[in-house]
């Protein structure tokens, strides 16, 4: 099989003038010529193949949104090659237009003043959508999402994750075979944020229509991506599978211990209880270089790299050391691993 | 009580900085004005100059063509002064809701606005104003006096901004009542255009248009400034008309716009979001 | 039923176009207050423009050799074929905002020429005052003018309006299109719709330079001066009238192609 995204040493460049302060500043710069070239995207590589669903996460101004205006069409790279159902966006943006949909985080692309319905009637004219595609899909909304209640309302008067919905829908209303997300669940609630990743899933699952989902929220992550690719400053530095990323730094979890006898309101105690405790497993498992120990309110954490000793052993040895009242086993959060991975790049 | 006046005047110019800033922002748009004025002197140079030449008599209600060029040349150059979108930008701030927090600072809304056009009122002085005068002084041979009519000629631009300033602001109050920015800052060009001698010099206009506009503020924002400079051998006393017959609109539109803005206040419906 | 796709011809966007102005409409109206200011906004606006010349006329016979009735045919004439610009092409005025908050990109992305999806979203309504008050005026002014009236004047007229108004669509095309390529893009469309102001000064007034500036650079001879000749001054035969035809094909076409040009080149904004 084919990959339906491709793209080879992408790379792009942005021409931006050098501002400065104040008055004099702003006079000068009415005649300035200080242009700096940025680079927004950085030999970038990536295969995407049907049907999966693919997370593009990085910190602001990584250069997320210009891979996917590279990938929709919008921009033309400065150099390398993009084909998106086989097709290069940027020449061919009508014939590839046909079969992808977009949707833009906060700038809604259905028509500001009409109702929703009549949105959907003008769309379903422009893709050339049969009836049947179009009201087995309609049927389909509803039973997710229950829209049919919002059809009469004007996309104006919607609220921010009403619209986002409606866009959402209005993207996979034409069957087409990738859609682009860009940072949809932005701004919204967290039941919203919950229907609209169930909704998203669903769609991918009935359609096999691939998703590439650009998000700084980890629930986003976590709920939809098997897949993620990591932008940092217009670099790829992750492309893998969401499993693989909890391994990335080695397999860490952390060792949560309920120490009774001790005085949790006393910080200074409770620090000093940690350190000790950490000196004792060390002592006993030298290998362990990568173990750390902070106090988490009643808690001592320890956080343990598997790769170099096992926990359930070090949990085992501890008991006959300190007396432990509780424990709790915590995997290491994504965020965590991504903020490391960010940490890292420095 | 210094240290409170001094802070007045530093926020004030704080306003007017931030004015003249964002009017100078735009690379573009200021050199786009003064093209704006160039065009426009242009062509009514020829457009006059073909309707004198036309004319049986050299003199036409007193006036002969660079009578008339000098006329109108200054009065477009006030209104383009003048003219710093005030209806536009406070409409604008009502339908966003952003009005809401002006209106809860501790300084009063006027002087907020006010500041803010003046830098960027100052601005258009300089790159707007200026430049017109120098070309229309030139382009009339010169015939314009330097002397202490400059001085009164500035202390009648003053005024008229702040006649004029209120006479927005009047407009300004009906986009409390309605969403349409466009028309009442249309309608309010249109009738400040004809009726302040921009178009034409009031001069032309016939007698009993005449009577209704000197019973309006335009001659005092247009007029007076531009007789103060454009007289030969003004007296004393007629400087001391104008500037008097400016004073007198400027109480009363501060008067009249005060009062219609506190009526609109009340009556303040924001969008909901 | 056959699906005929790729075919996206006229009828397509003809039946695209009356479904958003059909919706467009009734969203216009229902704005009241907003609706009936504008009206009278326009309305003003253009008596205000007829008003400032009757001034001048109070005081004047003649204008380089035209007469005031002929001058308000060709202001007439003038705010006739400014009319499909106004209403149809209105959103030339928020490329500007849309350009500058990024907004513009979402045009890219459906399959239909951007040009037309940009244009489709916005008719102004208000512009058939220009078209009430532009018709009125030239039945008024024709009236008086004493040149006759035959069926063949008025074939003459019609042609000459369509394609002087290819012209004023251009002008405000390549105006508006500045703002793909500098920041003062609306500062350059309010520059250049002033133009319109001086539409109806013949154009005979102009030194030789201007002229050619006026006939050819910025075309406002164009919009109403030169094509009214052929019926003004029938007896000169000048050629010029009928090159408002040519010209008018011409310059929207350029400006065509420089607008898509720029729409294809914005990347919009953030990263």
């Amino acid at each position: 099989m084919d990959p339906i995204i491709k793209l080879c040493n992408v790379s792009k460049e942005f021409k931006v003038l050098n501002r400065h302060q104040g008055i004099l500043g702003s006079v000068k710069d009415l005649f300035s010529r200080d242009y700096s070239i940025v680079n927004a995207v950085n030999n970038v590589n990536v295969e995407i193949m049907p049907g999966e669903v693919v997370g593009y996460l990085g910190p602001n101004g990584a250069g997320k949104s210009t891979t996917i205006k590279m990938m929709t069409g919008v921009l033309k790279p400065t150099s390398g090659e993009v084909l998106i159902n086989g097709v290069d966006p940027f020449k061919s943006r009508e014939k590839l237009a046909e079969n992808i949909g977009v949707v833009f985080g906060q700038r809604t692309q259905l028509w500001w003043a009409l109702p929703l319905i009549e949105s959907f009637k003008v769309l379903k004219e422009m893709y050339f959508i049969d009836d049947d595609t179009y009201n087995t899909n309609l049927k389909l909304f509803n039973e997710l999402v229950g829209v049919e209640k919002l059809y009469s309302k004007l996309v104006r008067q919607m609220s921010l994750g009403q619209r986002t919905l409606c866009d959402i829908l209005a993207a996979f209303l034409h069957d087409p075979k990738v859609v682009f997300l860009d940072e949809p669940t932005i701004g919204l609630d967290v039941s919203m944020k919950a229907q609209i990743r169930e909704l998203i899933l669903t769609l991918n699952e009935k359609k096999n229509t691939t998703v590439i989902l650009t998000t700084h929220d980890m629930g986003d992550v976590d709920a939809l991506c098997k897949r993620i690719v990591i932008i940092d400053k217009g670099t790829q530095i992750y492309d893998d599978s969401i499993e693989n990323l909890q391994g990335f730094f080695g397999k860490y979890r952390t060792l949560k211990l309920m120490i009774s006898g001790e005085d949790y309101s006393d910080e200074e105690a409770m620090k000093k209880c940690a350190h000790d405790i950490e000196g004792i497993v060390k002592a006993e498992f030298p290998q362990a270089v990568s173990l750390t120990s902070a106090v988490d309110e009643h808690w001592i954490d320890l956080t343990i790299n598997e790769e170099e000793a096992q926990l359930m052993k070090i949990m085992s040895f501890l008991n006959e050391k300190v007396k432990i009242t509780d424990v709790k086993i915590q995997e290491i959060s994504t965020e965590n691993v991504i903020k490391g991975i960010y940490e890292r790049r420095g | 009580m210094a240290v409170k006046k001094k802070s007045r005047l530093k926020r004030f110019f704080s306003l007017t900085k931030t004015g003249i800033i964002r009017a100078l922002n735009f690379r573009g748009a200021f050199f786009i004005g003064l093209a704006g004025q160039i065009v426009f002197i242009i062509a009514i140079f020829f457009l006059w100059r073909a309707i004198y030449a036309a004319s049986p008599t050299e003199v036409v209600n007193g006036m002969t063509f660079k009578d008339t060029l000098i006329y109108l040349v200054l009065a477009n150059a006030i209104f383009n002064m003048t003219n710093v979108y005030i209806v536009y930008n406070i409409c604008d701030d009502i339908q966003s809701g952003k009005i809401v927090l002006d209106l809860l600072k501790p300084v009063h809304y006027f002087l907020i606005r006010f500041g803010e056009s003046c830098g960027m009122m100052m601005v258009q002085f300089i790159f707007s104003f200026i430049p017109s005068f120098i070309i229309i002084y030139f382009l009339s041979g010169q015939v314009i006096n330097i002397g202490i009519n400059l001085v009164f000629f500035f202390i009648g631009l003053v005024m008229a901004s702040v006649i004029n300033f209120c006479f927005n602001l009047c407009f300004a109050c009906f986009c409390f009542y309605t969403e349409s920015c466009w028309g009442i800052d249309t309608l309010k060009n249109c009738i400040v255009t004809l009726l302040s001698g921009a178009v034409i010099p009031i001069a032309f206009f016939p007698d009993w248009l005449k009577t209704i506009v000197s019973f309006l503020p335009f001659p005092a924002i247009f007029n007076a400034p531009l007789q103060m400079l454009l007289g030969d051998n003004t007296s004393f006393s007629t400087y001391g008309y104008y500037l008097l017959l400016q004073v007198f609109w400027m109480i009363i539109m501060l008067a009249v716009s005060l009062l219609l803005w506190n009526k609109s206040v009340k009556a303040l419906t924001i969008n909901g979001g | 039923m056959e699906i005929t796709k790729n075919k996206r011809g006229i009828r397509f966007y003809l039946h695209i176009y009356k479904m958003l102005f059909i919706q467009c409409l009734k969203t216009r109206m229902s704005y009241r207050s907003d609706f009936i200011i504008s009206m009278i906004g326009m309305v003003i606006m253009n008596l205000s423009g007829i008003a400032g010349f009757l001034l001048i006329f109070n005081n004047f016979n003649t204008i380089c050799g035209y007469n005031k009735n002929e001058l308000l045919f060709i202001f007439a004439f003038f705010l006739i074929a400014i009319t499909p610009n106004q209403c149809f092409f209105d959103n030339n005025w928020n490329l500007a905002f849309e350009i500058m908050d990024g907004r513009f990109i979402i045009y890219n992305l459906r399959p239909i020429n951007v040009f037309f999806y940009f244009m489709s979203n916005n008719f102004d309504l208000k512009g058939i005052w220009r078209f009430i008050i532009g018709v009125s005026l030239l039945v008024y002014s024709w009236i008086n003018l004493d040149i006759g009236f035959s069926v063949i004047m008025l074939l003459k007229l019609i042609v000459l309006l369509i394609f002087s108004s290819l012209s004023i669509i251009a002008l405000i095309n390549a105006a508006a299109a500045s703002g793909f390529f500098f920041i003062g893009g609306h500062q350059i469309l309010m520059f250049t719709s002033s133009f319109f102001d001086y539409t109806m000064y013949p154009i005979t007034i102009f030194n030789s330079f201007f002229k050619a500036l006026f006939s050819f650079i910025i075309p406002i001879g164009f919009f109403g001066f030169y094509p009214c000749q052929a019926i003004l001054r029938p007896e000169n035969n000048s050629i010029m009238p009928w090159l408002t035809i040519p010209l008018g094909v011409i310059y929207f076409i350029l400006s065509y192609k420089l607008w898509t040009f720029g729409a294809r080149r914005y990347g919009g904004t953030g990263s």
